[in-house]
């Protein structure tokens, strides 16, 4: 055994790790986010027919509105904090990695 | 000769080995899991439903109620202010709970507001299915912090 041992264990197990925690994750946001959008969308549409409807108050419309915007507040605050969990991970599973690999060729 | 880089190697293994246990300990980007948290999401959550199913009814008949949902959520948004690094779910907390702005806190002060008399029942229905996707949101980033996990797809409509 030896140090190229060492390296060797560590990056054989780094696209694993990867898979597991960061990889997909700028597709994945990419998709959310079009989901989000497309909802958004809808709701306009219903809140416009209510409005015509008399269903709604001009107020009502506002608020729900505003309330459309501070929903897309807590989307992005959920896609950054996701976003933070993932690196941690995969930054815990790199070091466990380097400790168990490092351990093994002592 | 054969002995000393039996040692080297081994001791540059170690280093190893102390500099990630260190790295570990040091660069951590967000907060732990917390129990606590998102036993305060959900409860709060199914509450904040229950009054908005409520608020047909003029504001004065469960102003109690009311005042008691804004106080646990002011707990629930101190309580994240306490935990390290959390501040994305501190700013979520702190959008729910603004009375100025349009998710729960401001849901109520639209339900207290001329009249009084009790919100009407698209709006309401409307603000309920918006207002249970917020909490959605919250809960979703809690549950991510102890292990990647798809939420479910917030519900479009009321």
């Amino acid at each position: 055994m030896n140090f190229d041992t060492f390296v060797d264990a560590v990056k054989s197990g780094i696209p694993e790790l990867a898979k597991n925690t960061v990889k997909d994750f700028a597709a994945d946001a990419e998709q959310d986010f079009q989901t989000f959008l497309e909802s958004s969308k809808d709701d306009l549409r219903r809140w416009t027919d209510a409005l015509a409807d008399g269903k709604l108050t001009g107020d009502e419309f506002g608020f729900l509105v505003k309330m459309r915007l501070d929903l897309a507040k807590m989307h992005a605050l959920t896609a950054t904090g996701i976003a933070q969990a993932r690196v941690d991970r995969f930054r815990k599973g790199v070091t466990s990695l380097v400790v168990k690999s490092a351990l093994a060729v002592l | 000769m054969i002995l000393s880089s039996f040692f080297r190697w081994r001791a540059v293994a170690l280093i190893f080995v102390i500099l990630a246990l260190h790295a570990c300990q040091v660069t951590k980007l967000g907060p732990s899991y917390s129990e606590k948290a998102y036993s305060n999401a959900t409860t709060l959550k199914a509450r904040s439903v229950a009054l908005i199913d409520l608020s047909s009814q003029p504001y004065a008949q469960h102003s109690a109620a009311a005042t008691q949902l804004s106080t646990d959520i002011s707990a629930a948004l101190e309580f994240s202010k306490g935990q390290p690094r959390n501040e994305v779910a501190t700013n979520q907390w702190a959008l729910m709970r603004d009375p100025e702005k349009n998710l729960i806190g401001g849901y109520l002060k639209h339900w207290q507001g001329p009249g009084a008399e009790g919100v009407s029942e698209f709006f309401r229905s409307e603000a309920r299915g918006k207002i249970e996707q917020a909490y959605d949101y919250i809960i979703c980033l809690e549950v991510n912090k102890r292990e990647g996990k798809t939420c479910t797809a917030p519900a479009t409509g009321g």
